[in-house]
């Protein structure tokens, strides 16, 4: 008695042992539904690469842009992703330097890293600092200055914005 | 008989041990370095230390807080490992003193078959991008053989080497960034606590700055100059105001950005008098060189 026991004791470690299923993964995320929108600047930094390298203070590290100008805020600015594949901007009063209409695209459908606008001959990059919120409606541009000898980055400007309409 | 060669048995145990934990004596030069100093020399004495007498002496160091520590001459590639350390940790002797040997940076090494430079502390321990997070350093002197049979001086932070901090230094005149391109936002900042000595001081108690800005071409020539700027008072108690380039004003014919290479901020205040009327002092002209960003 004591023996079967054991012998069933054993089989049922045995068995707890098998690994667990993998679950289905989920289909990969579409993000163009998701840029498809108005968005509305609402917060423009700047960062100062080398200062924050060497974790200098804030006020030495990052300066928020967005109402540096009087009269010229940054938070005028919008840009509008239509579903089929062209673009407004408007940069309402703000010095923002954008196309403002033409075409986009992203630089993977998959995994995006990168708003791609252009108009006519012209093409400008737009790198998507994050889309971890993009289903909350809110998106991050970023703009790298790099040094020309080096490639090295010395300036970045993170835009922030969120979506004010779908579409 | 018997105890006389116990007792010099004794005594000449003590100086083995003692010579297998001397300290290498070590300068560095300049004295002072931080992460980001370049051309530093380290030359080390290893004059009655266990790795006196070896040719070929290896340096293995490390940087606490950083993943790997290990400084990168000691490996190739991979993960550092004690028992195959890497030739380009290998010290250069100085010449004609056989008891020292000096690293020097610039050092250009070969590391996974690819030539690296490293220029200075943060790189030699692959945190170039982010040299704010290396303090200090240490190291121990060793032979090629990581064995039983190898030599080593003493570890655990014995002999270490503390960098002076990357800090900020407050200045009277400062841009953010620190360097721009003409096409960046820039800010210029006042800091009066810190008026240097040649400037009017009535600049302490003037009131409602302003600044103007000039660009110039790449001879020193004026290409133009912006109207004056309201500034603000920041949280720093610096004056600051921003600016583009190209928000300034129009350029003269045949010029444009694409000319300008310096830029000149003069800031200016006004101290008033007691019958009212004010007198504008201005401060020096502060000048700095636009940077090539793509």
């Amino acid at each position: 008695m004591k023996k079967i026991f054991s012998i069933l004791f054993v089989t049922l470690l045995l068995f707890s042992c098998q690994p667990d299923e993998i679950p289905p993964i989920g289909e990969a995320t579409d993000y163009i539904p998701m840029l498809t929108g108005t968005w509305k600047l609402n917060k423009f930094e700047q960062i100062d690469a080398d200062a924050e390298s060497k974790s200098f203070p804030a006020f030495a590290t990052v300066k928020d842009l967005t109402n540096v100008f009087p009269g010229h805020p940054y938070t005028d600015f919008s840009i509008t992703f239509n579903p089929d594949g062209t673009f407004t901007a408007d940069p309402g009063s703000s010095y923002m330097q954008m196309l403002t209409s033409g075409d986009w695209e992203v630089d993977d459908t998959e995994f995006p890293s990168a708003i791609i606008l252009s108009s006519g001959s012209e093409t400008q990059t737009i790198a998507l600092n994050s889309l971890a919120d993009v289903i909350l409606g809110k998106v991050e541009f970023k703009e790298e200055r790099k040094q020309a000898d080096t490639g090295k980055i010395k300036i970045k400007y993170i835009y922030s914005l969120s979506k004010t309409s779908e579409l | 008989m018997r105890q006389l060669i116990i007792i010099s048995i004794l005594i000449f145990g003590t100086f083995v041990l003692k010579a297998q934990d001397a300290l290498p004596k070590f300068t560095v030069t300049p004295s002072e370095i931080d992460a980001l100093t370049e051309n530093v020399v380290i030359e080390f004495d290893v004059t009655g230390t266990a790795v006196e007498g070896l040719t070929d002496v290896y340096i293995w160091s490390w940087a606490p807080g950083l993943n790997p520590s290990e400084m990168l001459l000691c490996y190739d590639q991979g993960s550092p490992s004690w028992g195959s350390i890497s030739d380009n940790a290998k010290l250069e002797p100085v010449a004609g003193q056989p008891n020292k040997f000096r690293l020097s940076l610039p050092k250009t090494v070969t590391r996974a078959g690819v030539e690296v430079t490293f220029n200075n502390v943060a790189e030699l321990f692959g945190v170039g991008d982010t040299p704010g997070k290396i303090k200090e350093f240490g190291f121990l002197l060793r032979s090629q053989d990581g064995g039983s049979g190898g030599k080593q001086t003493p570890g655990d932070m014995k002999t270490s080497i503390t960098l002076l901090p990357l800090e900020f230094e407050p200045s009277y005149f400062r841009t953010f960034p620190a360097k721009v391109s003409k096409n960046d936002v820039v800010t210029a900042y006042l800091n009066l606590s810190l008026i240097e000595s040649s400037e009017n001081q009535k600049l302490s108690v003037s009131d409602a700055f302003t600044a103007t800005v000039s660009l110039l071409d790449e001879n020193g020539t004026v290409l133009l100059t912006s109207e004056a700027f309201e500034t603000t008072f920041t949280s720093e108690k610096e004056h600051a105001f921003s600016f583009i380039a190209e928000m300034l004003g129009a350029f003269p014919e045949g010029k444009s950005l694409d000319d300008v290479s310096k830029c000149q901020v003069v800031f200016s205040g006004k101290v008033y008098n007691q019958d009212e009327s004010f007198e504008t002092v201005s401060t020096k002209v502060f000048e700095f060189d636009f940077q090539d960003y793509e």
